[in-house]
């Protein structure tokens, strides 16, 4: 077992490496709140209120502030994970100390710097040398974070799939593709420079301007009206579509259009070379 | 197993505490899951989006036979969700009468989408016949401290009561622990332990160890196809088939609190 001298040495060890880029990483301290809420939510788009982030850590049954890891620069905070220990009660009802990692979040110019690898090193350590036996995590399949867990040792879990019972299902193709748009920001970017393409969902319809909440781009031609419409029984591919591989993906949207589940519609043929101009790397960016 | 009509689905009272608790633990006597002592219980109760009135529980002739605990709220571009964080239910009949219950708190509450992880019994896809089944992630596991592994793996009662007075040293990637096994307790210690050195020795890679300890791979494939080494035994089959009894049954019954 890893002794707290040999956690407190890896962290100051990972503190030196880090000083050099006048980065540090230390466990959370109260008044850091606000600063990791605003983090969370630039990484995940929405990611909710302070209210959530103290549900979710310091109101937590076993939170300890050494729980909460982040990574500092210039004062500013860039990073955050936590760590959440729980016991497994087994089916011999006997209990398993583990733990779960939770809220990866790496500020968007500083990813790429291995910051999270190190991170997740020290935060293992701290876990083990606590007696956590297992340590789990949720990721997004085919995310970088699922990718490099991987490659950590861990492996993956089956567990009870979720149900969604769908109410207003115009309301969630709408909040589907605004997630999908800020997990793939080149689809966003592709998306962005179209000009009248609208979504929808059976007869009710929205435009990418009502989607990204912005003015209605000025074109000089008017290249006509793109419409992708798509089923009530598409949605049950849709749920999924975020946990899709991206070769998945591609075959479910080519299935859906050819189940007729969903359909384009272009009101002039200009709208469609217009489309079939950015076909490609539109495509390549899904 | 009672007729719906039987159900009685009412606002959960403080005093259900008790009877809630019970509710879990006979779900763990035949399955695998999280700690739901009282504290993780009231943590969820107080979750945002959760009010006293969204916290339910069936009874079936004054017995609690299910609990729910919805959390409502307002996720990216303004959905509306209901987020049922904690299901807990005993029979097909209480499943129905306590999902009826949150559909209609949900519509009152102008509820978008509901969001559920079933409990892995009988019914349920009946029960939630029109609802869209979807993963919500992958849930990843990686081995932490061996010894808190070890011992909690060979506290089984049917490993203990078979394998009593016997001591098995595990050597997993570099790291070597001897565990002995009494009827009362496991033991594990580290491999400088001179009093505690077992004379069988089993190694395997972590990887390994981990797919058996979580019922991915089978001891006995991973001995033929040499993953496992065996060392010093007499007869290696008690050994794979300890490293068999070891294993914890999956799925994992994770409920979205969770995963939250």
């Amino acid at each position: 077992m890893i002794s707290k001298s040999q956690v407190i040495y890896a962290l100051s060890k990972t503190k030196a490496q880090l000083k050099g880029n006048e980065l540090v990483i230390r466990s959370y301290k109260p008044g850091d709140e606000a600063e990791i809420v605003s983090l969370l939510n630039i990484c995940f788009g929405d990611w909710g209120t302070l209210q959530k982030w103290e549900a979710l850590y310091p109101e937590y049954p076993t939170f300890k502030e050494t729980d909460v890891f982040i990574i500092q620069k210039d004062d500013q905070i860039i990073g955050h994970e936590a760590l959440r220990f729980r016991d497994l009660i087994t089916d011999s009802n006997i209990s398993l100390s583990t733990v779960s990692l939770s809220d990866a979040a790496t500020s968007p110019n500083q990813r790429g710097k291995g910051l999270h690898n190190k991170l997740v090193n020290v935060m293992l350590q701290a876990a083990k040398s606590r007696g956590a036996g297992l340590v789990f995590s949720w990721y997004l399949r085919d995310s970088a974070l699922h990718k490099h867990s991987k490659k950590l040792g861990f492996i993956e879990v089956k567990q009870p799939p979720a149900y969604m019972k769908v109410m207003r299902p115009q309301k969630l193709l709408r909040t589907g593709l605004l997630d999908f748009l800020h997990k793939s920001p080149n689809l966003r970017s592709e998306l962005e420079g179209l000009n009248d393409l609208f979504f929808g969902i059976d007869e009710s319809t929205f435009s990418i301007d009502q989607l990204l909440d912005r003015t209605p781009l000025k074109s000089d031609q008017d290249q006509g009206k793109v419409l992708i419409v798509f089923t009530e029984r598409s949605l049950s591919t849709l749920v999924k579509f975020r946990n899709m591989t991206k070769r998945q993906r591609l075959l479910s949207l080519i299935s859906l259009f050819a189940l007729r589940r969903a359909r384009i519609k272009f009101s002039s043929f200009g709208a469609f070379i217009n489309l079939a101009r950015k076909g490609l790397s539109l495509v390549g960016s899904i | 197993m009672s007729a719906p009509s039987d159900v009685n689905v009412r606002i959960f009272r403080q005093e259900d505490l008790a009877q809630v608790i019970t509710l879990y633990d006979k779900h763990f006597a035949e399955n695998l899951g999280f700690d739901r002592s009282e504290g993780f219980l009231k943590h969820f109760m107080h979750y945002p989006g959760v009010d006293k009135n969204s916290v339910f529980v069936t009874e079936v002739n004054s017995k609690i036979t299910g609990f729910a605990v919805v959390s409502v709220t307002s996720e990216q571009g303004g959905l509306i969700q209901g987020n049922v964080i904690e299901l807990r239910i005993n029979d097909a009949s209480s499943m129905r009468v306590l999902i009826r219950t949150i559909e209609d708190y949900c519509k009152k509450k102008d509820v978008d989408t509901i969001v559920l992880v079933a409990p892995t019994q009988l019914g349920t896809e009946e029960v939630l016949k029109g609802w869209l089944k979807f993963d919500t992630g992958v849930m990843m596991a990686k081995q932490l401290s061996l010894s808190s592994l070890l011992r909690a793996l060979l506290s089984a009662q049917k490993i203990r009561s078979s394998y009593a007075g016997r001591q098995v040293a595990f050597r997993i990637g570099d790291e070597i622990l001897n565990a002995r096994i009494t009827l009362e307790q496991i033991y594990v210690s580290d491999s400088n332990d001179k009093a505690g050195q077992a004379a069988t020795q089993i190694r395997m890679s972590p990887h390994t160890f981990l797919r058996i300890a979580l019922g991915q791979l089978n001891p006995y494939t991973a001995f033929v196809t040499r993953r496992i080494k065996i060392r010093d035994a007499r007869n290696i089959v008690p050994m794979l088939r300890l490293l068999y009894m070891m294993r914890i049954a999956q799925p994992i019954y994770t409920s979205l609190a969770d995963r939250l």
